[in-house]
């Protein structure tokens, strides 16, 4: 299953970014293996004067993750990736690998809704 | 005739003169374009005969989607996201700007109402003259686009009375350029502070590069000392009013009482004001110039938002919002008595349309950042033909024929149609560029007192919690260069954007008042916003004595509602004149400022708490704060 994580750079060691929309890229990880598979660059939806959750959800969406593990997720981010059919698992803290970790012992919390407010 | 009562700085006493000067025409239609905290119907009481919303319209999908994903591609907005399981669209981003629709190769969008808030009509009636036409409007909360909510009262409101008295609100982004948009006069209600001299300049800006003739009302003419009069010499400005400080004047304004009815003194202030308008007599030997060089474009800088929210958030910090709802309370006093009085910490002055913090706490040198909130359409005119497509397709009437198009960078919001319009478009002579639009700075260093961020939005710029947050996050740095976990954000004034990106994710907040209608009707919605945010808030009273009655009405609405009062201040003129003199207000010898030291003592006493309990890393801004209890 491919699991997509917010990380300051694009790394298994790196650090997840707390934020989603304006995270610094996106690393898409394999839950089986553990390894990343690829990663994504977001530095257009960082800059954005607006609209960086939406955007940067609707690319998530689009690489085909089935599961973002983030430190907390906006109301427009999770409405993006509840629309797609992604799950999301807010808490993740640490690395990247730390994260994912962290989801395949269960020990992040499945979000039925958005879990902070908008960043504005 | 139009004639709208502006102010840069908020609290300066637009409202008292915008209602009694209606008042003094007798039979000029009232129009309250502060929809973020119209105040007016308080003292007007005029009767609302229809209330509807004010409605934008928004794409929506219909079942000729493709899911191709060409709508979301083309907004600059990030307003839709395109998903295989179809169309989604994010309405407060929405500019309503067409553009999408323009794009969608089906034909598959079409639009449908969303409200941003609410409009009113209605007459007033002041003593026995005959009832005339009252207009006022109200963002609701969440939503961003004041200026689109002026329009429509302002269009709502427009019949055939001669005379119209538009009560602008405080700033001067592109909410005050909505309002100003068509007057024929501009008031502009200052007072002699350092802070109502500097925002006087940027209000002025604003309308002289609008074209608009000004003259200046001095409120509380005799309190601070700042050379107004100066500089209204300099710039040609006539003073057509001065009203000094009054004790009595102050209480009846606060307790909603309409001066023009309700002293005799103040009557013929109002009718002298008002004949001086009549009559055009106001002592300008020559005309404004208009502004060469439009205030978006400044000085040429190119905006570089790598910078923005770039820096990863640090943790541990204990963030504190001085907060109010109605400019003018003492916001800036306290936030600066804060710092001097917190020896170490940084100050963020998010009141990004009129910044004034740094005028007390001067900044020993400072890098500039500029900020860039959007797009802003330019286009050659050696190429383009003047064939007029963009111009009859842009909803924002931006675009005019001179004969090759001209674009209006106030009225622009970068949304791109012109570009997707243009026949050229597919052609090497494409005369249309979208460009990121420069739309102000922001500043940071060390000030006398501690470290310091602050920024400081164009003229006419869209209000912008981005620069709110790219403020906060260079005071973050500045706090980890000057190794203090202590951040004071001086927030604006308003429900809008730019207070919510002040808000969030604060640990604290504390809200100055004013025992006054308007004070207290603003800090009802700024409470409800602080709660909604779940942060803590605290309250303070300053010039508590004008009106004692609504200083209790203020105590039992924050009894009722679980906040904390933790002081009153009495009003004190020496405080005025300390922040003329450029010093501390808590460190003057009055009364006002002897209060104001306890003020700050139990903040920075709650401050420190916060500090000392292990805070966990939830200060990253949009995340909730623990519970309140």
């Amino acid at each position: 299953m491919k699991v997509c994580i917010p990380a300051e750079s694009p790394s298994l060691d790196a650090a997840v970014d707390p934020r989603l929309g304006r995270a610094a890229c996106f690393v898409i990880a394999d839950s089986e293996s553990r390894q990343m598979l690829t990663s994504i660059p977001n530095t257009q939806n960082k800059l954005a004067a607006a609209g960086a959750g939406v955007q940067a959800t609707q690319t998530i969406a689009k690489s085909g993750a089935e599961v973002v593990l983030c430190a907390n997720a906006g109301p427009n981010a999770f409405r993006v990736l509840h629309a797609a059919g992604v799950s999301v698992y807010t808490g993740a803290a640490g690395t990247v690998a730390e994260a994912l970790t962290a989801f395949l012992d269960g020990k992040l919390e499945l979000a039925d809704q958005a879990n902070v407010q908008g960043h504005w | 005739m139009r004639i709208a009562i502006a102010s840069g700085k908020g609290g300066t006493g637009k409202t008292l003169v915008a209602t009694n000067l209606a008042a003094a025409f007798a039979k000029a239609a009232y129009i309250d374009c502060d929809v973020e905290g119209a105040n007016g119907h308080l003292f007007l009481k005029p009767e609302i005969r229809t209330q509807r919303p004010a409605e934008v319209p928004v794409p929506t999908a219909t079942d000729a989607c493709t899911g191709c994903g060409a709508c979301a591609e083309v907004c600059r907005f990030g307003a839709i996201a395109a998903l295989e399981t179809g169309v989604l669209v994010f309405n407060e981003l929405c500019h309503s700007c067409g553009t999408c629709l323009e794009a969608c190769p089906e034909g598959a969008l079409k639009e449908v109402p969303h409200t941003l808030g609410t409009i009113r009509l209605g007459t007033y009636q002041v003593g026995n003259a005959p009832a005339v036409p009252f207009a006022d409007g109200e963002l609701n909360t969440g939503q961003i686009q004041a200026a689109t909510v002026i329009e429509q009262v302002k269009r709502a409101a427009d019949g055939d009375t001669p005379i119209a008295v538009l009560d602008c609100p405080p700033g001067t982004g592109c909410a005050v350029a909505e309002a100003l948009r068509g007057a024929d006069l501009c008031l502009l209600v200052t007072e002699p502070t350092p802070f109502g001299l500097s925002d006087l300049e940027k209000a002025a800006n604003l309308a002289d590069y609008m074209g608009i003739p000004q003259a200046v009302v001095l409120n509380r003419s005799d309190l601070g000392g700042a050379d107004v009069r100066g500089f209204c010499r300099e710039r040609n400005l006539p003073i057509i009013l001065e009203i000094p400080y009054d004790a009595d004047l102050a209480r009846l304004y606060a307790r909603g009482q309409l001066v023009y009815t309700d002293a005799q003194r103040y009557r013929e202030t109002f009718d002298v004001l008002a004949d001086a308008i009549r009559s055009g007599r106001l002592e300008r030997s020559t005309p404004p110039a208009k502004r060469e060089t439009p205030p978006l474009a400044a000085d040429g800088a190119e905006p570089d938002n790598t910078r923005c929210m770039d820096m990863p958030r640090p943790t541990g910090l204990v963030q504190v919002a001085v907060i109010s709802g109605k400019g003018g309370t003492g916001k800036t006093s306290l936030a600066a008595s804060l710092a001097a009085m917190a020896e170490n910490a940084v100050t963020a002055d998010a009141d990004v349309d009129a910044p004034n913090l740094h005028l007390l706490l001067e900044p020993l040198g400072e890098t500039r950042t500029p900020f860039s909130g959007g797009y802003l359409a330019e286009i050659d005119p050696d190429t383009c033909t003047g064939c007029g497509e963009c111009a009859e397709a842009c909803r924002f009437d931006a675009v005019t024929l001179a004969p090759q198009a001209v674009v209006d960078p106030l009225r622009c919001v970068g949304c791109g149609l012109c570009a997707l319009v243009c026949p050229l478009r597919d052609t090497g002579e494409m005369p249309v560029r979208i460009e990121p639009r420069l739309s102000g700075y922001a500043y940071s260093g060390k000030t006398r007192h501690g470290g310091g961020a602050r920024g400081e939005l164009l003229a006419g710029g869209e209000a912008s919690g981005k620069l709110v947050t790219l403020v906060r996050s260079l005071a973050e740095t500045q706090a980890q260069r000057i190794d203090t976990d202590r951040i004071l954000i001086d927030a604006p004034p308003g429900m809008g954007c730019p207070v919510n990106a002040a808000l969030t994710g604060t640990d604290l907040a504390v809200a100055v008042t004013e025992p006054t209608q308007s004070g207290l009707h603003d800090l009802k919605r700024a409470l409800d916003l602080a709660q909604w945010f779940k942060v803590p808030t605290l309250v303070v009273i300053n010039k508590a004595d004008i009106c004692p009655e609504i200083t209790e009405s203020i105590r039992a609405v924050c009894g009722a509602g679980g906040f904390e009062v933790i002081d009153a201040v009495p009003f004190d003129r020496t405080i005025p004149q300390d922040v003329a003199g450029g010093n501390i207000p808590a460190f003057g010898k009055g009364p006002g400022a002897a209060a104001l030291r306890r003020v700050c003592r139990t903040v920075l006493q709650r401050i420190r708490q916060l500090a000392e309990r292990n805070v966990p890393s939830t200060n990253i801004p949009g995340t909730l704060p623990r519970s309140q209890t």
